[in-house]
């Protein structure tokens, strides 16, 4: 357990809305992060955040003070995004779609690169979406949250070496992709 | 040229996880072998685009700041409610103890469903009413 979860834990016990309070101001952009490259919605992102801190709030009498947070958080971030996104398949399509076009309008006034980055954007973004659930979940710990491998196999309950086969995986079908669209003139 | 590299290979050679005889292995191979060479590169331009899309910052809107709030709020109020009730529901428990109904005892007992089904508002103002009537 690092000094900030002590604090947390510390606090929490002296006074359950202050420390619930500060855990959230230390984790509430991360989970916000996850669940907005994995949903690309706004309003998804803020119910799922809600969703997600309540589930926490209500456990974190439970919480093994042993252990880290992050991990914990992760996890019940994790699960609460993969539940998500059965109820919300087809919704969430439509908003993928809108999102791109509101992209494409704002790439009409910028410059060259940065219409080339927001081609490629969408590009990595709509093929995230043809992949399997878990798949893509892997992948935007690591890539966008920046999340160790060993850290994704904890928080997914997952083998380290079925995360490491779905990077690799994930990876190859996009530099297949980006090379079939032409991004890179190489 | 006949390469037997795995692609798998060459993205923990990215990822850095390769010991480091692997490691001088590989590089040595990179120098001989353009199919390795070339996907190593095309690998490294996806790891650019990545981090591009990382830098591209997300907004965080300022409905955010107000999830912790409302969270504390809505909790704290449904246990406050739960507690309140259970508070006149063990203060009323004697009730079944008296013998015979008489018609105070009904007469509070179906004020209290009555309450039971009002908002909180209500509920505390009839509970006030009975404490300054029939207990204080």
């Amino acid at each position: 357990m690092n000094i900030d979860d002590k604090n947390i834990i510390i606090l929490y016990k002296k006074n359950n809305t202050k420390g619930f309070n500060l855990l959230y101001q230390n984790f509430n952009k991360h989970v916000y992060s996850i669940c907005y490259r994995y949903t690309n919605s706004k309003e998804d992102s803020l119910d799922l955040t809600q969703e997600i801190f309540i589930k926490i709030y209500k456990s974190l009498n439970n919480f093994d003070k042993t252990k880290r947070i992050k991990p914990w958080i992760n996890k019940i971030t994790v699960n609460t995004c993969l539940n998500h996104i059965c109820r919300t398949k087809k919704k969430k399509t439509e908003s993928l779609d809108e999102n791109i076009i509101n992209k494409k309008i704002i790439s009409n006034e910028s410059t060259e690169n940065k219409i080339m980055f927001f081609d490629t954007k969408n590009i990595i973004e709509e093929e995230l979406e043809k992949m399997p659930e878990l798949v893509k979940m892997v992948f935007i710990l690591r890539h966008f949250n920046k999340l160790s491998y060993s850290e994704i196999a904890s928080s997914m309950s997952l083998p380290l070496g079925t995360v490491k086969t779905n990077i690799y995986k994930a990876r190859r079908i996009l530099k297949d992709t980006l090379l079939k669209k032409g991004i890179w003139e190489v | 040229m006949n390469c037997k590299i795995d692609n798998d290979f060459l993205q923990q050679y990215l990822d850095n996880t390769l010991d480091r005889l692997e490691k001088i292995i590989l590089d040595e191979h990179i120098k001989k072998c353009s199919k390795c060479k070339t996907e190593l590169t095309h690998l490294k331009l996806l790891m650019y685009e990545l981090n591009s899309i990382v830098n591209d910052e997300i907004e965080f809107p300022t409905e955010l700041n107000s999830i912790a709030e409302n969270i504390i709020e809505n909790l704290n109020t449904k246990n406050g409610n739960n507690e309140k009730i259970s508070i006149i529901k063990t203060s009323l428990i004697f009730f079944k103890f008296i013998p015979q109904k008489n018609p105070l005892t009904i007469t509070v007992q179906k004020s209290f469903n009555f309450m039971n089904k009002l908002s909180i508002s209500t509920f505390n103002f009839g509970f006030k009413q009975i404490r300054k009537r029939f207990i204080l």
